[in-house]
């Protein structure tokens, strides 16, 4: 829950994740330290990166003198995005934590009307719309632009989470949330889960399992688009329409929504045994409608693997070249 | 003896591990290296097949695994299934998952090809055999084959419940072939659930889809957190 309103504003943590972001981490960092809310502290996590991105933010460090406490940190060697934003998180001090990756752009405002709606709505977490940003052009609104947009805040709940195996407003370069999305709930199992962003798809529905999640209809940052993204290195993204192109995108991606279910479900099951007797039909509600969107989604990702393995191609493993999310 | 069953023993991999029980009236035939029925190692599937199934006197003829634990009971439940159905196959579950049910239905036929249906928990008529023919180069391809037969001879008749505790199936140690085959276990038990809409067979398909859903994440995780990425190509 949020501190009261009327008392002193709540200390905010910022996480800024690095990897292999030397070409944009000084610019990401102008606009995190320029945000208006204050008290706010900055934590800068590295991932041991191989170029020349520690040494961009440790020269940043020193010299920075404004109102914000800065944090930095680099990992004694490489974790993969999991296990730095794991070590992030248990290395913040604020109320509400607040992400932001090492490649993008946030706007002045964005932490204050984040902690804004937060305060207004006892929101376990809160995530908003972005401006895609590409070559220094800013594009078009990401929700927004979506066919079935409908204006406004609003809270989305866990059945209609439970229902989509994704939904839009779950992006985690948005997302801001209390620490209890990760209390609440066992350990992360890096065995289970992989270093592509995960989150975006569990952490929304643990916040919506406890005080709720919300979405702040607005642009409150700039998403870079650029090649080394995790996001395009690991989605193989259908530029044709070709069944096979999109075949391609799609078995990556629904791969990654079925990783997400089974956390979802293990979440579930593991809130179930928590709460008392009373919660526990809709939570089972839930687990079943989970169970659901899971086996609708394992035969997406079958349908594709099928016209894949048809076309014939096979599935290979390269090495992944580095990036950001 | 008049001999009811006979319990045939595929023992390439190695020998049984611990005693096979059996009742009166049935046999035990195993086939391997150094076993009574001789074969090596790579003998394929076929092979064995044919050399256990002309040995066998039985007119009920129950496959097993080395190194798999039967039930004392496995043979006649099956027994039973196929007076009851009136199917010249019949298949169980091969590991406990989630609630059992020993109650024998007819599987739909589109299930049968699946990897989800064992052809290590087969029992089968042996005056079938002579319709089933031995089919080379793949795994399981002879007694996969009978049972797609029967299929359109009818039927195949399954027991929701293990009748045996598996030995470990041995997965492939090279993580991307690993992936590969549970890939296909998920796309088979997802197919299971997809058939199976209603008990006694749903809990089951639901719960082996979860747990190999588990088992192919973890196999693409350790990939994909071994700095690899998922590439589909010629």
């Amino acid at each position: 829950m949020p501190p009261d309103a009327s008392a002193q504003p709540p200390l905010v943590s910022v996480i800024v994740m690095t990897y292999r972001q030397a070409a944009f981490i000084e610019e990401t960092l102008e606009t995190v330290l320029a945000q208006t809310y204050s008290p706010m502290e900055v934590l800068v996590w590295d991932d041991h990166s191989p170029d020349d991105t520690w040494d961009i933010i440790e020269r940043i460090a020193a010299a920075y003198s404004g109102p914000h406490t800065l944090r930095i940190h680099r990992q004694p060697e490489n974790l993969g995005g999991v296990g730095n934003a794991l070590s992030a998180v248990a290395a913040c001090r604020g109320a509400l934590l607040v992400q932001s990756h090492g490649d993008d752009l946030p706007y002045p405002d964005r932490v204050a009307r984040i902690v804004d709606l937060w305060q207004r709505t006892g929101a376990s977490m809160i995530t908003h719309d972005v401006h895609l940003y590409e070559d220094g052009q800013v594009g078009e609104r990401q929700v927004a632009s979506l066919p079935h947009y409908v204006p406004g805040d609003r809270q989305l709940t866990a059945e209609q989470l439970a229902a989509r195996s994704f939904i839009p407003e779950m992006q985690g370069a948005t997302m801001a949330f209390e620490r209890t999305v990760f209390d609440s709930f066992e350990p992360w199992d890096n065995d289970k889960l992989s270093v592509f962003g995960p989150g975006d798809n569990i952490l929304p529905f643990r916040a919506a399992l406890l005080g709720g999640l919300w979405y702040l209809d607005a642009p409150l940052t700039r998403w870079r688009q650029h090649e080394n993204q995790v996001t395009k290195q690991m989605l193989q993204v259908s530029y044709t329409e070709q069944p096979v192109d999109v075949a391609r995108g799609r078995e990556t991606i629904y791969a990654f929504f079925i990783t997400a279910l089974l956390q979802r479900i293990r979440d579930l099951q593991h809130r179930m045994s928590q709460v008392s007797q009373p919660e526990r039909p809709t939570l089972q509600k839930l687990l079943q409608q989970t169970l659901r969107t899971l086996i609708q989604t394992t035969g997406h990702w079958s349908g594709s693997r099928d016209i894949l393995h048809a076309s014939p191609l096979t599935l290979q493993w390269p090495e992944r070249g580095g990036g950001a999310a | 003896m008049n001999i009811q069953i006979s319990i045939l023993v595929d023992a390439r991999h190695g020998p049984p591990a611990h005693p096979i029980p059996t009742l009166p009236g049935e046999e035990l035939l195993i086939a391997g290296p150094g076993q009574p029925i001789p074969l090596p190692a790579d003998a394929s599937e076929a092979a064995v097949f044919s050399a256990l199934t002309e040995a066998a006197r039985g007119p009920l003829l129950v496959w097993l695994r080395a190194g798999d634990q039967p039930l004392p009971t496995r043979t006649r439940m099956m027994q039973q299934a196929m007076r009851a159905l009136g199917t010249p196959v019949v298949a169980h579950a091969l590991v406990a998952i989630g609630p059992t049910n020993p109650r024998p239905v007819r599987l739909p036929p589109k299930l049968v090809p699946t990897p989800t249906i064992s052809p290590d928990t087969f029992a089968f008529r042996r005056d079938v055999l002579t319709l089933a023919r031995p089919t080379q180069g793949r795994a399981e391809g002879t007694r996969k084959k009978l049972a797609v037969w029967a299929t359109r001879n009818g039927g195949v008749g399954w027991i929701g419940q293990p009748l045996l505790a598996a030995a470990d199936r041995r997965l492939p140690s090279d993580p991307m072939a690993r992936e590969a085959l549970l890939a296909r276990h998920v796309q088979a038990a997802h197919a299971v659930v997809e058939v199976a809409r209603q008990p006694p067979l749903l809990p089951v398909a639901l719960n082996q889809l979860l747990q190999c859903s588990e088992q192919w994440v973890a196999a693409r995780c350790a990939l994909v957190n071994a700095g690899r990425v998922p590439r589909w190509n010629r």
